[in-house]
């Protein structure tokens, strides 16, 4: 009840739907106030209902918009689904190169026991100068004292040990050579 | 009990052999010599050298190498070899210089400090020589390794 003795709108409306014979039905029974109200409020409710209104018919150019939206969307959702897709192609590009390593560790370690150590492809030469400077198809010091010699005269020497530098360590390269013990048999 | 005390010698007899048979045997003496390698050029500079010496790795070692002190040719560092050939048989020994002083004739171009064992007296022997002058050409010469006397 409201403080002039008639209930408050939401007491009257309940006891309108539950058509229960309440205080506050008898008291609606009694109050032209009230009746008042209410029927202003069934005039309102009425007036706000919604109407049955027929399923829209779409046309072609709705279609048309409507897919030209889909695909709008589409493309705006396509952005974070592509970012995962590329992760999944790099985390399976990874994975395949990984296992192909494996495999072919595992294929040369086969093979060591039947042909050898599977030779590896050699680094390119540091240079393609021979070493033989006297052309006595040997490496042996005086080969290494002709190029000392080409290095004190010209300034220049072939890059024999890959240092990218051209010095006396390339002469020391060559007389190393020159005095090498194989390990084991062989000539030298 | 005279069988039981002949019984306990011969046992004791035999783990005496035993025991000797098992001690390894002791290194027999060593004998340190000092050799020079020497080469004969004539009358020609010797601007590069090289020799191959060739020993009995079992009862020889090649303990010390260093310069015979020839003119011209630098004195701080051992002439060119590979460690390798300290202990394995056989050694290539060289050096060159570009100095203007060359040596010529008995030349003294190394020397060697060998370790002999098991009364061993063979010195190494030269198995090749290569000798060339100041313009890289080769030229026959001999080589020969002493025991230097003190």
């Amino acid at each position: 009840m409201t403080n002039d003795d008639h209930p408050d709108i939401d007491e009257l409306m309940h006891c309108l739907d539950r058509e229960d014979a309440g205080e506050a039905a008898a008291h609606l029974r009694t109050c032209a106030h009230c009746q008042e109200t209410v029927a202003t409020m069934r005039a309102l409710t009425e007036a706000l209902a919604p109407a049955d209104m027929p399923a829209p018919a779409w046309t072609a150019d709705e279609d048309a918009a409507m897919a030209s939206f889909i695909a709008d969307r589409a493309a705006e959702l396509r952005p974070p689904r592509r970012g995962i897709l590329r992760f999944r192609r790099v985390a399976m590009a990874a994975a395949a190169a990984l296992v192909v390593g494996i495999g072919l560790a595992a294929w040369r370690a086969q093979l060591e026991p039947y042909f050898g150590p599977v030779p590896s492809i050699p680094p390119p030469a540091p240079t393609t100068v021979s070493l033989d400077m006297d052309g006595d198809r040997g490496i042996d010091i005086v080969d290494a004292y002709l190029y000392a010699r080409q290095l004190k005269d010209t300034g220049t020497i072939g890059d024999f040990n890959g240092d990218g530098k051209h010095d006396e360590r390339d002469v020391d390269t060559v007389a190393q050579m020159a005095v090498h013990v194989p390990r084991s048999g062989g000539d030298y | 009990m005279r069988k039981y005390r002949n019984m306990l010698a011969i046992m004791l007899l035999l783990f005496a052999v035993s025991v000797h048979a098992d001690e390894p045997k002791l290194a027999t003496a060593s004998r340190f010599v000092t050799c020079v390698l020497v080469i004969e050029t004539g009358d020609k500079p010797l601007a590069a050298w090289q020799v191959e010496l060739r020993y009995d790795a079992a009862t020889t070692a090649i303990v010390g190498l260093e310069r015979g002190g020839a003119t011209g040719y630098k004195t701080d560092t051992a002439p060119r070899y590979d460690a390798r050939g300290l202990t394995a048989g056989r050694i290539k020994i060289a050096d060159f210089s570009l100095a203007d002083d060359l040596p010529a004739g008995s030349v003294r171009v190394a020397v060697l400090h060998l370790e002999l064992r098991d009364g061993a007296t063979t010195l190494p022997t030269v198995h090749t020589i290569i000798a060339a002058t100041t313009d890289g050409a080769k030229f026959t010469a001999t080589a020969t390794l002493k025991e230097e006397t003190r």
